[in-house]
């Protein structure tokens, strides 16, 4: 019983991360219809940001902030200059260009820095645990998992009662309309990637956080894990994303977890297969709206 | 100087022309009739004035400013807006927060005053889904999100597309309300006799050309609009 608290407990950190990629790419296909492929080297750029913070002696809360900010900023210049010229185009060429920007990103934080991992040394009262009855809660984990519920629970209200917020529902759903009210796109667009370019952020510094170190490539499987997140969820659903990205999150640990030994290394494949199954039985995800026919 | 002045307005998709040479110029407080059958290239005007669609040739000028090449958000903020067909009111989101988008960039409160005489029921219903709304509805929330950005020129695409005969009623009212009120409106209607009972000039369009313009009382005793709707000799009945 324990022992299932416990990984609930870890399903919950590592399903937290996965949610807060997956609407990162989520908010940014409802309103472009692209598939950020880049989105994973904005965790990277996050991560190398805390890198060089801390290394500057900066507080780790501020650290935190300024990390998120740099990924932000990346995304919106990431906008601005690869994805507004190819705005409009066909989705090939939209998903070709962000794999375009994610190699080109990862060459040079190899070619500028480093390609090997440069260790995060995170401040010590974050290092250790908490015991709560017998479950062993890191404070790494804990962080996360507040972390991923903050984000959730501040971006829902965001796109609830701020205007920019309507403006990106609506966009999601007819664009040229809310270019009708006066709302401009390129400001749409581009608040649409500062947002995802925060929650990357966000999950940037609590998985490098967690692995203790940052290197250019780390942004890879994780946002591609995201992918899957929000393909299970809907792509372009928002809250389908999040639970998407949990849902993921406790397969991959209970089956880390309950797999016999000898099963272990068909953990990703077991994982893969079950995504497949929910797909086939609900092809547009499990939250995906019917598509409204346009008279 | 005429509020919106087109001239020589040519749109093309691709090789194909929907649009050969508009002239028309609309006064202040001008309501016209853009009326013609399907394919004639109404919607197609429509969308090259508001920057949708990139006209092929031709000026678009409002009070003598060119606005071709303008995105659709600089024009509305410039003071021409459109009522799409198909209302396309945001079905997710609240009758309030429909309107809330519509007033995102609304400088001044002409309409808010009238807002609860013209729309009762949008006040009413404030809470609701638009998609929940009946089509009448939806095209009142329309109409009044589009009157919020506050504009000088308002472009109708068939806002009686779809409705019961009671419900088309209720909107001709509330656009002669609109007129009255010294709004410049330029309407596309299907419903050509309604669209004429009320507009000052009316043009016909057939195939992308403009077969008429002049007044409601000189198209009704021509035979231009038969002729766009049916071609050929046919008399009226």
């Amino acid at each position: 019983m324990t022992e299932f608290a416990q990984q609930i407990v870890n399903a919950l950190a590592l399903g937290g991360t996965y949610a807060l990629l997956a609407l990162g790419l989520a908010i940014v296909f409802s309103v472009l219809g692209l598939i950020n492929f880049a989105h994973g080297e904005l965790m990277t750029i996050a991560g190398y940001a805390v890198f060089f913070l801390l290394a500057a002696n900066l507080p780790f809360p501020v650290v935190f902030g300024l990390a998120m900010v740099v990924s932000a900023l990346a995304a919106m210049a990431m906008e601005r200059i690869a994805f507004r010229p190819v705005r409009g185009a066909n989705g090939t060429t939209l998903l070709i260009t962000s794999f375009a920007v994610a190699l080109i990103l990862q060459v040079a934080l190899q070619n500028l820095i480093s390609a090997r991992p440069q260790a995060i040394v995170i401040p010590s009262w974050l290092n250790g645990t908490l015991n709560i009855g017998a479950v062993t809660l890191g404070r790494v984990q804990l962080m996360s998992m507040v972390a991923a519920l903050v984000a959730v629970v501040a971006l829902s209200l965001v796109l609830r009662r701020t205007t920019l917020g309507l403006a990106l529902r609506a966009a999601s759903a007819d664009f040229p309309v809310v270019r009708l009210m006066g709302i401009r796109a390129n400001g749409v667009v581009s608040s649409a990637f500062a947002l995802s370019g925060l929650l990357a952020g966000l999950a940037g510094v609590l998985w490098v956080a967690q692995r203790g170190s940052v290197d250019p490539l780390m942004g890879f499987l994780p946002v591609l894990k995201a992918f899957i997140a929000a393909v299970i969820g809907g792509l372009g659903s928002l809250s389908g994303a999040v639970i998407g990205g949990f849902f993921l999150g406790f397969l991959e640990v209970f089956l880390q977890a309950y797999l016999p030994d000898g099963a272990q290394p068909y953990r990703d494949a077991v994982v893969l297969t079950i995504v497949v199954i929910v797909l086939t039985v609900k092809p547009n995800g499990l939250f995906s709206k019917v598509a409204e026919i346009k008279v | 100087m005429p509020l919106l002045d087109i001239t020589d307005l040519r749109v093309a998709y691709g090789p194909i022309y929907a649009l050969h040479g508009l002239n028309l110029s609309v006064q202040e407080g001008e309501l016209v009739a853009l009326l013609g059958p399907n394919g004639a290239g109404k919607s197609s005007t429509l969308a090259a004035l508001m920057g949708m669609v990139k006209p092929a040739a031709g000026t678009v000028k409002i009070d003598g400013r060119n606005i071709v090449g303008w995105s659709t958000e600089r024009t509305v903020r410039h003071g021409m807006t459109l009522v799409p067909e198909g209302r396309r009111v945001f079905a997710d989101l609240t009758v309030a927060e429909n309107l809330r988008l519509g007033a995102a960039v609304g400088k001044n409160d002409r309409w808010s005053t009238l807002f609860d005489t013209m729309f009762p029921i949008l006040q009413e219903r404030r809470h609701q889904r638009a998609g929940t709304l009946s089509g009448g509805e939806q095209q009142q929330l329309a109409i009044a999100r589009a009157l919020l950005s506050n504009p000088r020129i308002l472009l109708l695409d068939e806002p009686s597309l779809g409705l019961a005969p009671t419900v088309v009623d209720r909107i001709f009212d509330l656009i002669q309300v609109l007129h009255d009120e010294g709004l410049t409106i330029v309407l596309v209607e299907q419903n050509a006799r309604r669209a004429l009972d009320m507009a000052d000039r009316a043009i016909v369009l057939a195939s992308g050309d403009c077969v008429f313009s002049g007044t409601p009382a000189e198209l009704l005793a021509g035979e231009a609009l038969t002729q766009a709707f049916f071609g050929g000799e046919e008399k009226t009945a």
